[in-house]
């Protein structure tokens, strides 16, 4: 949808994005400030959970805390009985 | 220029590689930011909340789009909420109607086209139909992109554009 002499507008507005916008004084300062301050606990966390040493650990983990907490039914289950 | 190593390295969440991404692309952000907002300090609050979006949409990007188109879409969308959180996006000024042709008599060549004289008549658009004008001519969405992010329809996002354009031909010509 474009009239017969869009075409010079269309071609200028688009090397306008070649062109950068230049931003306020202390605008890469305040970026980085606010991101530190927003994503302080996201990033660690989202470390921790993509390390494979930290997975293998928690599923380790997880099959030892399964295993305890069967033998701990089963042991009380026996206990029971036998009194 | 993000490669799709440092978009793994993102997420993964590996040290300093967010900040990286943030340093390349942080002057396109504030720039497109700039010409979608009103002035120089709600850009600024654009491009951080964009950051924002962008870290937690990271998991989700699918590789195979381009992540520039991502970005750009993220922008849109984020300076589109602020612009209906300050109320100025719904209520748009009255766009002339009628003579809406071209006239023929005032062709723009590229004498016309002075990258500081289309900035000015840029600015002097309302706020959606710069919007649209930036959106598809400056940053190449597509108008199912742009009617998505404006939750409005294709058909529309073509009738402002044509109507944007028509008015910023209008414009650059009042300068002259």
């Amino acid at each position: 949808m474009t009239g017969y002499d869009d075409q010079p507008l269309i071609e200028a507005l688009r090397a306008l994005r070649e062109e950068p916008v230049e931003p306020p004084p202390g605008f890469e300062e305040r970026l980085e400030e606010h991101l530190r301050r927003e994503l302080r606990w996201r990033v660690p966390a989202r470390r921790i959970a993509h390390d494979r040493r930290v997975r293998y650990g928690a599923s380790v983990g997880g099959v030892v805390v399964a295993v305890a907490a069967i033998a701990l039914v089963l042991r009380r289950q026996s206990k029971r009985a036998a009194a | 220029m993000v490669t799709p190593e440092l978009l793994q390295a993102c997420r993964r969440g590996e040290r300093g590689a967010f900040e990286e991404l943030v340093e390349r692309t942080r002057r396109q952000v504030y720039s497109m930011a700039r010409r979608l907002m009103r002035d120089a300090h709600e850009a600024e609050d654009v491009a951080q909340e964009v950051y924002l979006r962008v870290y937690r949409g990271l998991p989700t990007f699918r590789q195979e789009a381009s992540f520039e188109t991502w970005l750009y879409r993220i922008v849109a969308n984020t300076a589109f909420t602020q612009m209906r959180r300050r109320g100025r996006f719904g209520d748009v000024a009255p766009e002339p109607m009628g003579d809406e042709a071209p006239s023929r008599d005032r062709p723009l060549g590229e004498a016309a086209m002075d990258r500081d004289d289309l900035t000015r008549a840029l600015a002097k658009l309302p706020a959606a139909s710069r919007a649209v004008v930036v959106l598809r001519d400056v940053y190449g969405l597509t108008m199912k992109e742009i009617a998505s992010e404006m939750g409005t329809s294709e058909g529309a996002v073509k009738v402002r554009l044509h109507r944007a354009r028509t008015r910023l031909r209008e414009l650059l010509a009042e300068d002259r």
